[in-house]
């Protein structure tokens, strides 16, 4: 019965990737599935990441990408923990979720820069000679007005900071798009399905970060996550109100310290900062049988911690009216923020909207439901 | 024993370990004329063998085979048996090595006949070794029904010596000695032959399969003393929390084997002890049902025979999938999890006893050997007369995982190198 036959293709380049993200080890997998019952998240249905592990040592690129499951693994190894074979599925799903980003993403080739340090020095440039350029073009050059709001004007940044945050809005928008589209056509809802409520319960599981604290055989990220988190988020929102304000004349910069929203953006800094801070050292304490940084992983983190650090330290540097400190590190500030945002869509950030497209996916075909912790 | 060199083979062969593969050395290098030390720890002979119900794939008794080393082993002139000896130092080279023995007192001379009237009279217990501690004996005991040397022997450790006396005063041979001390003994080899063997993983150290925590988790050791006759429950297989006999037996295999965390290796004999085992159950009861947890199912050559009977009793069922965690339910039942692999379902099975598939874990990793006797990297001692320790021969259960029948053999094969060496001289 030839045409029963289903013949298996690899894609050797996306397991060399996948190899090389990260997931080296993947090949030591040997299909005991004590990391699907190790998962606490994993549902009993069609667990993950066993079938993961063989879909990647095979190159199933397709299925992988396609597979939502991905994307409820929160990382918390467990899985890699106890994997007799110390094959660390917790690194290779991490992988895995890197390549969906890659794939998903339009220009997905950026996500190659982000992939070995012998390109920072390229994404460093690029917002360097951008913000050099500002200043030059637009700054005061000759100290007469005070304070970077003269060499940086905000009348100029403001506007460019919006018009990124749409662009890498609107490419995020299109990713995930072509996500959902995606996951629906290999995992359709069933018949009588709710997407509002999906959308709901997806949001819940964010804002609880619930799903953060049931790993068991490791310490918990849930903490550090959560004041990154909700301090990333404070920080984004608060700060697009300011620029908003200002754009439109509602609001005159720099903002008094105890005006609501600085105390918003302050809060959301100290937030970030001791976050970021606390998953840095969870990173660097695990050992390396359970898991492996890459530096896709590190360079999300530590542009998130030098975001927050020199954010905090311009404000500081202000307050003591220490002008040319606060400008160069004011320069470094804005260099780390483009680290950040400008090449989020295609960074580890873009977890944020994938994790979510998938989270809804996951409420919404049941699939989540089937995997309620017993 | 006096040695007879007429046949000019030189120097003696020492034999480290009197389980099956030591045994057969001895027996084999006597009988091609060599004179033979035989050092075992144990107070008896025969090693893990000894306490095993059956053999795969013919379940037949163990002690048949042994049987056969005895005898030959009583008929041959060339063999200086050590019981309770352990060899502590080893100096020189091939033709003449120096090692020094250390010997414990049995307690018990050779005037015993076994008649068992000490065992009555001692008020002492001992947890008994032999049956993995499931059961006790008195502190002056018989190891086990046909043990070689036939003699009884006194656990010192459980003895109050002269302040009780209570055996030697009944003992009619006076067979009875509290006044042994530690000898050590220098010996001058050929060559060695280390026959050490394994010990069962420890599994107190697999946490997650609940082995000490949950009493109706057993050992594949353990379920061998269950099932033999001279065993802990006279050979009816009862689960430990209520000395019923189970109906529902699940097999876990490769319990903390192929595990980085445990034993990295493949103990190459579990997969089929486990299917012999199941036998076992099966044929204890007509409603028992067996269920084997598997990563995969190693029943090379010929005996894939065994297992393909197995899978053809509709009693016995096969899940793939490592069991990753063992619970509790009710009424001392466990509760397996794993991942079906092959239906990509987690199942969670009760069953009324499990029994762990434990590994053999090499004695020679922490013997305490000169650092020249290379182990590879989970214990087990590398090579034949490698240039680190030239004269030093490996064999069975020391060098790697095996079953009974490939240590005899190999046993043989060490025996031929060891020979050439004392021939050389």
């Amino acid at each position: 019965m030839a045409e029963d036959r289903k013949v298996i293709r690899s894609d050797l380049d996306f397991v060399r990737r996948i190899v090389q993200s990260g997931g080296d080890t993947v090949k030591q997998c040997m299909q005991c599935a004590n990391c699907s019952v190790a998962c606490e998240l994993s549902p009993k249905d069609r667990p993950f990441p066993r079938k993961e592990m063989i879909l990647a040592q095979w190159g199933q690129k397709e299925e992988l990408i396609n597979d939502p499951d991905i994307w409820l693994c929160f990382g918390c190894t467990d899985c890699s923990i106890l994997c007799p074979r110390g094959a660390r599925p917790g690194d290779v799903l991490a992988a895995v979720r890197k390549e969906a980003i890659r794939e998903y993403t339009p220009m997905g080739g950026v996500q190659k820069l982000l992939e070995s340090p012998k390109y920072l020095p390229v994404l460093i440039a690029v917002p360097v000679v951008l913000w050099t350029l500002i200043f030059l073009l637009f700054g005061d050059r000759h100290g007469e007005t005070s304070y970077f709001d003269g060499i940086f004007p905000p009348g100029i940044l403001e506007p460019l900071l919006g018009v990124m945050t749409m662009v890498g809005s609107l490419i995020f928008a299109i990713g995930a798009f072509n996500y959902w589209k995606s996951l629906m056509k290999a995992h359709p809802a069933p018949a009588g399905a709710n997407f509002i409520s999906a959308v709901a319960a997806a949001a819940s599981d964010i804002v609880s970060h619930a799903k953060f604290r049931q790993c068991e055989a490791g310490e918990s990220r849930a903490l550090g996550h959560m004041l990154m988190f909700y301090g990333f988020s404070l920080i984004f929102i608060g700060g697009s109100i300011v620029g908003i304000g200002f754009m439109f004349g509602m609001l005159d910069l720099p903002l008094p310290f105890f005006h609501p929203l600085k105390l918003m953006l302050n809060l959301g800094a100290l937030g970030l900062v001791i976050g970021t801070i606390l998953l840095v050292k969870y990173r660097l304490t695990r050992p390396e049988r359970q898991t492996k940084g890459t530096w896709y992983d590190w360079f999300f983190m530590y542009s998130l911690l030098l975001t927050g650090v020199t954010g905090v330290m311009v404000e500081a540097f202000r307050m003591l009216d220490i002008q040319t400190v606060a400008f160069g590190v004011y320069f470094i500030h804005l260099v780390c923020v483009f680290c950040l945002l400008g090449y989020a869509p295609w960074s580890k950030i873009a977890h944020l909207v994938y994790r979510s497209v998938a989270l809804v996916h996951a409420h919404y075909t049941g699939r989540e439901k089937a995997g309620a912790p017993q | 024993m006096t040695a007879t060199t007429t046949d000019n083979v030189g120097a003696p062969i020492l034999v480290i370990g009197g389980g099956i593969s030591g045994l057969s050395a001895a027996v084999e290098a006597s009988e091609a004329g060599h004179e033979v030390y035989l050092v075992e720890r144990n107070a008896y002979l025969g090693g893990r063998v000894v306490q095993l119900n059956k053999y795969f794939p013919k379940l037949c008794p163990p002690t048949c085979g042994v049987e056969i080393h005895l005898k030959r082993l009583r008929t041959t002139p060339r063999v200086h048996l050590l019981t309770q000896t352990e060899v502590v130092g080893v100096a020189g080279g091939p033709g003449k090595f120096e090692v020094e023995l250390e010997k414990t007192p049995r307690g018990v001379n050779a005037n015993c006949t076994n008649c068992g009237e000490c065992v009555e009279a001692c008020p002492k217990e001992r947890p008994n070794d032999f049956n993995y501690g499931m059961d006790e004996t008195k502190a002056i005991y018989l190891p086990y029904g046909a043990a070689f040397p036939a003699r009884h022997a006194i656990d010192f450790d459980h003895c109050d010596r002269d302040s009780c006396g209570k055996c030697r005063d009944v003992c009619k041979v006076d067979a009875i000695d509290f006044g042994g001390k530690v000898e050590t003994e220098t010996i001058t080899v050929s060559s060695l032959i280390v026959a050490t063997g394994w010990k069962p993983y420890d599994a107190n150290k697999l946490e997650e399969l609940g082995y000490g925590k949950f009493k109706n988790v057993i050992t594949n050791v353990e379920m061998e003393r269950l099932a033999a006759v001279d065993g802990p429950t006279g050979g009816k297989i009862l689960r430990p929390s209520d000395h019923q006999a189970p109906k529902v037996v699940a097999f876990v295999h490769c319990a903390g084997s192929r595990d980085e965390l445990h034993l990295a290796h493949c103990s190459a004999v579990c997969c089929l002890a486990s299917f012999k085992q199941a036998n076992y159950v099966l044929q204890a009861s007509e409603d028992a049902t067996v269920r084997h947890f598997y990563i995969d199912r190693r029943a090379p050559g010929r005996l894939e025979d065994f297992l393909q009977e197995l899978e053809n009793n509709e009693r016995a069922t096969f899940v793939k999938g490592r069991v990753a965690k063992i619970t509790e339910g009710a009424d001392g039942a466990v509760i397996l999890h794993a991942e079906d692999t092959l239906s990509g379902q987690k199942v969670e099975f009760t069953a009324d006893l499990a029994v762990l598939a434990v590994g053999l874990d090499p004695e020679a990793k922490d013997a305490g050997f000169p650092s020249g006797w290379l182990t590879d990297e989970q214990g087990f001692m590398v090579g034949n007369s490698s240039s680190a320790a030239p004269g030093v021969f490996a064999t069975g259960c020391a060098k790697r995982p095996a079953e009974v029948s490939a240590c005899v053999k190999d046993a043989t094969g060490a025996v031929l190198k060891a020979h050439q060496i004392a021939r050389r001289g």
